[in-house]
Parts: C-alpha cells; structure tokens; sequence
C-alpha cells in the first residue's frame, strides 16, 4: 500500500482503562480485570467485538459513539491486588518524604489507525517519533521491526513540523532506547543536544493511541481507529524518597530508596496486555553516595503511577526528589549539606566536582541580609550513570544564591555550576564540528542553560485564566539579573570538538534552589515551581503584615461603597465613541479572545434562527417579557464599532451600555464580571476585527415597570458581585481553570442556577448550578441535585460537553446543543478543566442508594415493557423503538440514546421529554449524533402524554407519575413555555 | 444559522460519482435530494420519520434512513444508493440474492431490506440469524414477507463467502 493512502473500511476503536495505572517499572501492578458482561456490549447495534487481553480492555464498533455505547455496558469488576508485604517496605518507608513535579497536560487531541495483515502492521498517526513507535509496536505485536510501517498521517501539529530538529531527537531517543533494551545495559542515559522538547509530552498520547489501535486491529482483521484525547489536565507525579537511618549501625548510616522509573516506558497496551515483565531498563538516575552504608535498593516493590511525563522530567523529578532528601537529612542532623555529600561519596570526579563548585560560589561564606529580604544558599548535585558501570560517567552541581521578599516572591542572584563528564561526546550542534574558537559560543548556551533552568523553577506558573493549549509565550523567557557561572571540564583527552553540555548539567536546579529557599527561610517546598499560589503563601510573612492588610480592606471597602453608589445610580455617564486601533493587538490575543467568545458562547445568543451570526435580533423570554439581543459586531452605528475597551469593559462587567443606559441581566454580565482583564481585552480584540454589520435588531420592549432601565441599578446593588474570580489555592490549576470558565465566560449559572422571584440567580453552594430553566427547556441540576440515573463522572462530563454526547447520560439538545457547538473551538484541556471542577460538586456518593449498571437499568426497562400495553407502548413501537430501543434495531450512523439512561425521564417535569419529542433534534451539537425528527405534526397532545406517561413509567422509579401532560404539551407546542 | 437555499451548490459523492446540487438547502433531507435532484428512486419515501426502513442509503458504509439525514451532513462522505450495489447492468450479489429467492412482494420495503443486509455484510459477513433479525427488526414490510426477507439474507450471506 503507497503510504499515505488510508485503507477502506476503518472500524473504531475504544479503550476501557483501569481505574489505577501504576507499575514498579517492569510491569503492571494496578488492580486486576475480574468481570466484564461482553455480551451486552456485543449485543448492541453497530458492535463488532469486545477484545479483551490480559488487563486491555477495548472495543472496536461501527463508529465512535457505538464504541462509547459499548464501554459504557461493559460494567467492569476491577479485582484489587493484595497489598505487597508489610516487613521491609515498612521499614524502607520509615525516613521517607514525598515530593511531586508537575507534568504539564498532554494538549494535542490526535488519533491513530493501524491495519495489521498478513504478518505486518501499517500505522498512520502523527508521531514525532516514528522510530520508537515501530519497535514498541513490534514488541507488542510479537513482529520483527521490519514487519512495522509508521506512516504520518498529515496532522503533525506546526511547531513539530517546524522544529525538525525535535523530531531527529526524538527518533535518536526512542533508537537509544531500544539500545538500551534489548542490551539490558542499565543507563546509557544521555540524550543528546536535546531541549526540553514539548514533543515527548504530546508523543506519550499518540504512542498509546497507536499500541491501542494496532493490538485491537491485530485481534479483529481490520484497520481500526483510536481517537486520542488530549488535555488530560495538567498534574503532578508524585516521587517518593525512603530513608532508614539504621539504629544500630553509624548514624551516618542511610539507605535512599527513590521511585525510578525507566528512560522510556512502553505503551499502556503492552503493560496491560502482558502479565510478566515488559522491560528490562535501568535506573533513570545513580544514587551516588554509597560509601559508609548509605545502599541503594533497587525498584521493583514500589507501585507508582505509569508515568504521563517525559524523560526528561522523570530525570530531573527524581533529582529533585533524591536532592531535596539529602539536604533535609543532612540539616535534620545540623551537617553542612555538602560536608554530609562530600562524606559519603568516593567517587573521585563527583569529589572534584563538588568541591569545585562549593570553592568557587564560597560555600559556608556568610550572605548579605537585610530587614525586608531573606536570602539563601542552596547545593545540588547529580550523576548520571554509563554504559559501563561506572558509577558516574557525567556529574554535576550547583549552588544557588536566592532572595526571598516578604511576599513570597523568590529570585535567584547568583548559580554557580559545573559539571565534568568521562567522555564528551554530546556537541551542542549535532553533526556539525565544533572548533576552538566556538568554545566561547559553548560556554554562552551551556550558561543560557543553566540561566534558563534556574528560570522555569521560579517563573509564574498558568494562572485560571491561562489558555495553556495558545502557543507559550513564557518559552521565551525574559532575561532577568542572574549572576551565572559555569564551568565544565572533561577528561584531559578530549578535544575541544568533543565539549557541550550534557543533560546533567540543569538536572540539579530544582533541588538546588529548594534547598537555597529553605536555607533563607526555613520552609521545605517540596513542588517545583515555586512560585505557584500555595508556595508563595507558605513563603510569605507579609500576611502578618497587618498593615498592608488593613489598607487592602480599607481600599477595597471604600471601593466597594464607591462601586455601590455609583451602580445604585439609575443614570450613569455615556462613554464618548472611539476609533478602534487594530494595531494594539497581537494575533495571539484575537485567538485567545476567539476561545474566550466560544466559551462564553455569545454567537448562540446574539444571532436569530437563521441570521447572520453577531448581528442579534434572537428573542429571549423571560417572565418580564421578551428581550432581543443587540448587535455585537464592529458596525460604528448598529453594532459595538464605536465602543472603546473602557466602555466594552464596563458594559461586560457592570451591565452599562455606552451610551449610559442599564443592560438587562438577560445578557449575564453578573457571570462576565468573574473574567479576568486579560480575557475582556482579548475578547474585545477579537469582537472588533469582525466583519461589521449594519443591522439594528428589534428594540426590547418590556412593560411597566421593567421598561425603565434605571430600576436595574437597584437590582445591581442587590444581586451583582463585582471582582474577578478568586483561585482557591487549596484546588488545583485544572479545577480553578473549570470553575473560572464555568462561572465567568461560561456562564453556566445562567441557565443552570435557579433564580429568585427578581430573575436573579440564587446564591450559595447549594443553589449553584442546582437546576434552572431555559427557553422553555429544563436546564438540569449540575451539582449534587442531578436526577441522572448514573453519577456524573468526570468522563462524562467530558464527552458530553465535547461530542454533546454520553453514552451514560444521553444528548445534548435545545439549547444546550448550541452551546456543544460553540464550545468545540475551545482546547481539550479547557474542557476536561471544566469537567474536573463540574464532578467536584456532584453528591458524595450514597451508599445506601443502589446504582444500576446501564445494563440493569435498560433490563429494569425491559421487564416492565412487557408489562405496559396500550396507546403509549404502541407510539413507542412504531415511533421510537427504531433508534432507542436498547439491542434490537439496525446499526446506523445516529446515536442510538438510551431512553433507560435519559436524564430527562427522572425530572419532576416533563417539559424536555416534551420538547424533545415535539421538535426533535434538528441541528445535532455534533453532525456524528444524527438527526431526530420532530413529532409535532404527527402526534396530538393525547397521543404525546400517553408516549411521556409510558417512557416515564418504564424507565423510572417515579412515584408521582407527571400530571398535567397533555396541557403542557399543548403550551410548549405552541411555543408559550412559561417556566412552572 | 443555516444558510439560505440555494446560494451556492452543494456538492456530495453518490455512488462514486460527485455531483453539485443547485438549490438545495443544507437541512433539506438527503432522501429529497437523492430522488428529486438526482433521479435516483431506489430508495423510497415511506414514512418520513425514519422509522419504516423504505428510505435506506449506505453513508460512508453504514446505513442511513435518508428521510432523516440532512443534506449538510453527508458533505464529506460516501453515499451509496440501491443503484450503486449493480455491477455494470446486473444486480449485485445481495440483490440477486433477494430474486433468487423471490423475496418481494409489493416490493416497496425492498431497498431498505437490500441495503440494510448490504451494510451488515459488509461489517459481518457471516452473521448468525439473530443478528438478522435484530438488524432487520424495524425495517417494515406491510406484505409479510419476512421469512422470504431472510432466506435471501442467508443466501446473500453465503453468496459473498
């Protein structure tokens, strides 16, 4: 087959993990599959077959949502391993401390399909590194490398085409890594002239896609597909460090244990499809200090979590975990941290190194303080391990000099480093010579380096409103002071051609600084970066500083009773006309401003059935009467054109048109007053480059007394929360980022919060996204009040917000279909953000409610079925059974919702049952669901309460069947909802 | 937000063939188009809401009740009708296999019967009788002619092997 060319009749792959994925480093040690009901999942529609190896559980069906449908009725029985021995891991455990190191998300949504025939595999996916990929499917697949052909499928993302240099690392890696496999030579572990490339993180994705698709085509003949999420959110790994301090032996006697995890581990369809041990690859980094007692245990009782991280990251996340410990035993026992390392370790280039380093930074020198600004002075140190079993091929060491100020804010003054290697064979510029007189242009990168590894551990991380997933300006990073001083040497032999760096040389920053931070103010972090929200309260003392306190209220209640009186005045002033300069704005804040619309969705409202998209003229009822939407593209007389940012800003978060005049809360400035500066500018930005369109919708005309706008500055005295989303340091970036989206842009609350007797959304936790109307719709509670049969995972979310779809909850329709559509120019990682914060407010699980599996729950259905008869069960045959009934019926392109599962039967309303089945599904969130026709000109309001009262009564529990169904079918047919 | 009718043609792929639609709307059904534009009456109008069967086109493969498929949903994608499963003038093996067995009677359900077994087969091509039945479960035939239906389902079925 010329590569390229797709093959025909591509079947869709799904996979079902394990609700653990851990490993010791040569296997899988998460829980066991102990049950799965094939038959259920093999019985619907459009699947072709359940495959189930070892622990590897996948699906391969029709298209993508029938695999969904299939996964969700597989009701796994995942079977807990029994607990490794008490005895000597308690022992190990006994000294131990806990770091983590942040992974960041795995942003790239991408897929893979692979083809195995005949003694071979052909693969289309967007990896960087081919290479790799081909030997791990080989390995898996039992083929010789040969039998392997990884073609790209024209989806590499830009900055991978355009770093070619990344891809020829990465090849080299993955090459380097089967070296080091099939030799079984522990720790060949120097790549090359390698940045830290994004592309290892996006690489991990694609190389589990591929494993998938090719393992469930090798078991069902076809070419099969698997779709890759990105944006797992971003986390951390968790490292952990064991120590004994052995009683009876010296007291300098130590055993350091850390998690070490191979270069590369092999994809999770090879871990969880083999029993035995996968790999046989040695430690990612040496423990060096092995003289007077201090031993090393080697891996494999410890069961951590299968790595989402780069190699690089698990290098310098175990430095900096090992690094930490050191210096934490090292000042428990009131010992000079490079004394305590100077006395245990013989190695003599690690002594020279170390000593090197500690001489030229004058180690034990008294630091300059002053009143305000605590300072600090931190040692790390690294060894790298060679081919050759020699303890260090490659070393190196840093001390850094920090200035912590009184709120937390932490700079690094001065690193000193150096590092020696055993042989330098790593030029910066691969393949091209290096001569003498570039030995300064060595000696500028490798400091550039060292200055830029120093950076990244005390930049400011993403913040809530951060698209992490737009290209990342802090790459490149600005020069700040830095005293940086580097040396390298190597052995006398080599030549000049033969110097660079090696990775070790920032290996150490991290450890390094931490231990400078607690040398100046006593406080051990333990998560890199450091200037993260929660590391810089720990580091602050300011907060004591009542002072500042006190004049951060005071400011802020002054400016509070100002913003009071002026948003309790009914008249306030115009805003004069502007000129918009497009030249203040980058492209990349018309993009950021471009996501910034699509999640809050403001074309849904602000555009007519049928209209031009931002022109408004849509009709929103409310109980106070009908408001139009107003046109928002650039048009200087119809539109916003004349708005300047101020004005955009006021009316975005105070609800004030230019001209003065009140906005109704029908557009949800409360919710936009959450956004932050950054997000309002962008928006702005984007909104004013659109095409402008004269256009001038209908004028809202509300009666007495809601027509006069100024009784709206009361209402805003009342009900409208001025200031920008708060983070809660206690949760994590991905949930801040959720609840930010979902509060400000988003605005969720708008149709998800109920609101009081004054059209405000009602406060507290409890009311929050606790179920409110919309356009004649129920806009079903999102919180722990949700009436879905099945708890709301953080899956489900996901899927559902990003196909308009779960197969566990059913489809997004009315207005919320819309809003799916919107949301799809939003990245993966936005999405899963808003998952992660929308499944923290679900119920804590009720033990005494029993949870069906959706199998139970469309088996409830049909045993009663056969028990219902009658107009409703008639309609339902005829009507309904063709795309809902659950296993009977064609496998068709549409979604196949299951009614068993449908949040819409289990409400106190009938009203989305209704909407539903008289208007249908006309324009689908995703075109993939498929279209449902309207029954509103085929069944009259008797037939269509009999077809409710039916699915009601088959599918629920409900104790008070609907009342009242044949009148509210004939209100909301003719299209007159108020909300009851 | 759908666009008005008939501003520019819509181009979609029938049976191998591209075709450029004037003045069709994106929400018109594809059932329309097939039979009023394109002069393909293989499948037929039954009951318009996609429950009878009589209306089924092959969309990338799968079938698809044409009568509830909008137009602007199959942009991308393979339509295949009844006409596209003849070899050159003679019926294909699936369609040969409903005359062998004389398997219509009014012949109306028939395309929907045809390229219903025709999309099975293609994924499964040896199905068991109860992936027949479940397939062909709501694929109505007035006439009664089932049993007819599913011996020229099992003889397609042997046929392809």
């Amino acid at each position: 087959m010329p590569q390229g060319v797709m093959p025909q009749g591509v079947m869709a792959g799904a996979v079902l993990r394990p609700p653990a994925l851990t490993w010791n480093g040569t296997a899988y040690t998460g829980p066991i599959m102990a049950g799965l009901d094939v038959v259920a999942a093999e019985r619907l529609p459009g699947v072709l077959r359940v495959v189930t190896l070892g622990n590897f559980v996948g699906v391969v069906a029709l298209t993508s949502v029938h695999a969904q449908d299939a996964l969700a009725r597989l009701a796994p029985q995942w079977q807990p391993r029994p607990m490794p021995l008490a005895g000597e891991g308690a022992v190990l455990r006994a000294g131990s401390r806990t770091y983590s190191w942040p992974v960041p998300s795995d942003a790239d949504a991408t897929w893979a399909l692979a083809w195995v025939r005949e003694g071979r595999v052909d693969v289309w996916t967007a990896t960087p590194a081919p290479a790799g990929l081909a030997l791990e499917l080989a390995d898996l697949l039992a083929l010789t490398v040969d039998a392997v052909r990884v073609h790209g499928n024209g989806k590499l993302s830009d900055d991978v085409k355009g770093g070619s240099n990344d891809c020829d690392d990465f090849q080299r890696d993955g090459m380097r890594h089967d070296g080091l496999r099939s030799d079984g030579i522990r720790g060949d572990s120097v790549r090359g002239n390698v940045m830290r490339d994004q592309g290892t993180q996006r690489g991990l994705g694609v190389w589990d896609a591929a494993a998938d698709a090719a393992l469930l085509s090798q078991a069902v003949g076809r070419p099969v597909r698997v779709a890759c999420a990105g944006g797992a959110p971003a986390a951390s790994t968790q490292i952990a460090v064991g120590a004994t301090l052995h009683p009876a032996g010296p007291s300098r006697h130590v055993t350091v244990d850390t998690d070490r995890v191979p270069w590369r581990r092999p994809s999770l369809a090879r871990l969880l499809s083999h029993e035995s041990p996968v790999v046989r690859v040695g430690p990612a980094i040496d423990m060096p200090y092995q003289v007077d007692g201090i031993a090393i245990f080697s891996p494999g009782r410890i069961d951590v979590p299968i790595p989402q991280i780069s190699t690089d990251d698990i290098v310098h996340a175990n430095v900096f975990a090992a690094e930490s410990f050191i210096d934490e035993l090292a000042r428990d026992q009131g010992v000079s941290p490079v004394d305590f390392r100077l006395a245990r370790i013989d190695h003599p280039r690690s002594v020279r190194v170390i000593r090197d380093v500690a001489r030229r930074a004058q180690w034990g020198a008294n630091l300059d303080a002053s009143d305000d600004v605590r300072r600090g002075r931190g040692f790390a140190f690294v060894s790298q391990p060679d081919a050759a079993g020699e303890p260090a091929q490659s070393v190196a060491a840093w001390v850094v000099d920090v200035a912590v100020d009184p709120d937390g804010g932490v700079s690094v003054t001065r690193v000193v480093a150096g590092q020696e290697s055993a042989t330098m064979s790593a030029p910066p510029l691969e393949g091209t010579p290096v001569h003498a007189s570039d030995r300064t242009q060595i000696g500028t990168q490798l400091e550039t380096r060292v200055r830029q590894a120093a950076q990244r551990m005390i930049q400011t991380p993403p913040t809530f409103d951060t698209d992490t997933s737009l290209p990342d300006e802090a790459a490149h990073l600005p020069i700040v002071p830095m005293a940086v001083d580097v040396t390298q040497s190597g052995p006398a032999s080599a030549s000049p051609g033969d110097l660079g760096w090696r990775p070790a040389i920032d290996a150490p920053a991290a450890a390094a600084i931490a231990n400078a931070i607690f040398d100046a103010t006593g406080v051990r972090l333990r998560s890199p970066p450091f200037q993260t929200l929660g590391n810089r309260r720990l580091l602050a003392t300011r907060p004591e500083n009542k002072a500042r306190a006190w004049t951060a209220v005071l400011a802020g209640g002054l400016g509070l009773a100002a913003a009071g009186l002026l948003a309790a005045s009914p008249w306030r002033s115009a805003i004069p006309p502007a000129v918009f300069d497009p030249g203040l704005y980058s492209e990349q804040a018309i993009e950021r401003g471009r996501r910034v619309a699509a999640a809050g969705d403001c074309v849904v409202c602000h555009t007519a059935p049928g209209g031009v998209p931002n022109v408004g003229g849509l009709a929103l009822d409310t109980p106070f009467g009908t408001i139009y939407s107003t046109n928002i593209t650039p048009d200087r007389n119809t539109g916003i054109g004349a708005w300047s940012l101020p004005a955009f800003e006021r009316a975005m978060r105070e609800g004030i048109h230019r001209d003065g005049r009140h906005l109704y809360p029908a557009f949800p400035y409360t919710s936009f007053a959450k956004m932050s500066d950054g997000d309002i500018q962008s928006l702005y930005a984007y909104l004013m480059t659109r095409e402008p369109v004269a256009y001038t919708p209908p004028a809202t005309a509300l009666a007495f007394p809601y027509n006069v706008r100024g009784v709206m500055a009361g209402w805003n005295t009342l009900f409208l929360d001025r200031g920008v989303y708060q983070p809660d340091p206690t949760q994590s970036l991905a949930w801040n980022r959720g609840a930010y989206l979902v509060q400000g842009a988003g605005h969720c609350g708008a149709c998800h919060t109920p609101r009081n007797p004054l059209g405000a959304e009602k406060r507290g936790m409890a009311d929050f996204l606790a179920g409110g109307t919309a356009e004649g719709w129920e806009a079903p509670a999102l919180n722990g009040r949700s009436r879905s049969p099945l708890p709301w995972t953080e899956t489900d979310f996901f899927q559902y917000l990003r196909t308009g779809y779960s197969a566990r909850h059913g489809v997004a329709a009315g207005p919320m279909a819309p809003v799916v559509q919107s949301m799809a120019a939003l990245p993966d990682a936005d999405i899963a953000a808003m998952s992660t914060y929308l499944v923290s407010l679900q119920a804590e699980p009720d033990v005494k409610r029993e949870v069906l599996t959706v199998t139970q729950l469309e088996q409830r259905g049909n045993d009663r079925a056969d028990l219902l008869h009658g107009l409703g069960a008639r309609l339902y045959q005829g009507a309904c059974a063709v795309c809902h009934d659950p296993g009977q019926g064609p496998a068709s392109q549409a979604a196949r919702p299951s009614l068993a599962l449908a949040t819409s039967l289990h409400s106190d309303s009938p009203d989305n049952l209704l909407q539903v089945i008289l208007q249908g599904i006309q324009s689908p969130a995703h075109p993939d669901l498929g279209v449902m026709p309207g029954y509103a000109d085929v069944l009259d309001d008797v037939q269509i309460e009999a077809l409710a009262l039916y699915l009601q009564q088959r599918h629920t529990d409900s104790a008070a069947p609907w009342t009242g169904v044949r009148d509210r079918a004939r209100e909301l047919r003719a299209g007159h909802a108020p909300a009851r | 937000m759908t666009p008005a009718a008939g501003t520019t043609p819509v181009r979609i792929t029938v049976n191998g063939a591209v075709h450029d639609v004037e003045g069709a709307a994106l929400d018109a059904p594809l059932l329309y188009v097939l039979r009023n534009d394109l002069e393909l009456n293989g499948p037929k109008y039954g009951c318009g809401l996609g429950e009878c069967g009589a209306c089924t086109v092959l969309v990338d493969g799968v079938a698809a009740r044409s009568c509830v498929v909008p137009l602007g949903h199959v942009l991308e994608r393979d339509i295949t009708t009844l006409e596209g499963l003849c070899r050159g003038d003679r019926p294909g093996p699936v369609q040969q296999a409903f005359i062998d067995e004389q398997a219509a009677q009014c012949g109306y359900c028939l395309n929907g019967m045809v390229m219903t077994v025709e999309a099975l087969l293609r994924r499964d091509p040896c199905p068991s009788d109860e992936t027949l039945r479940r397939e062909l479960h709501y694929n109505l035939c007035r006439c009664g002619t089932h049993l007819e239906i599913l011996c020229a389902a099992r003889l397609a079925a042997r046929h392809r092997r």
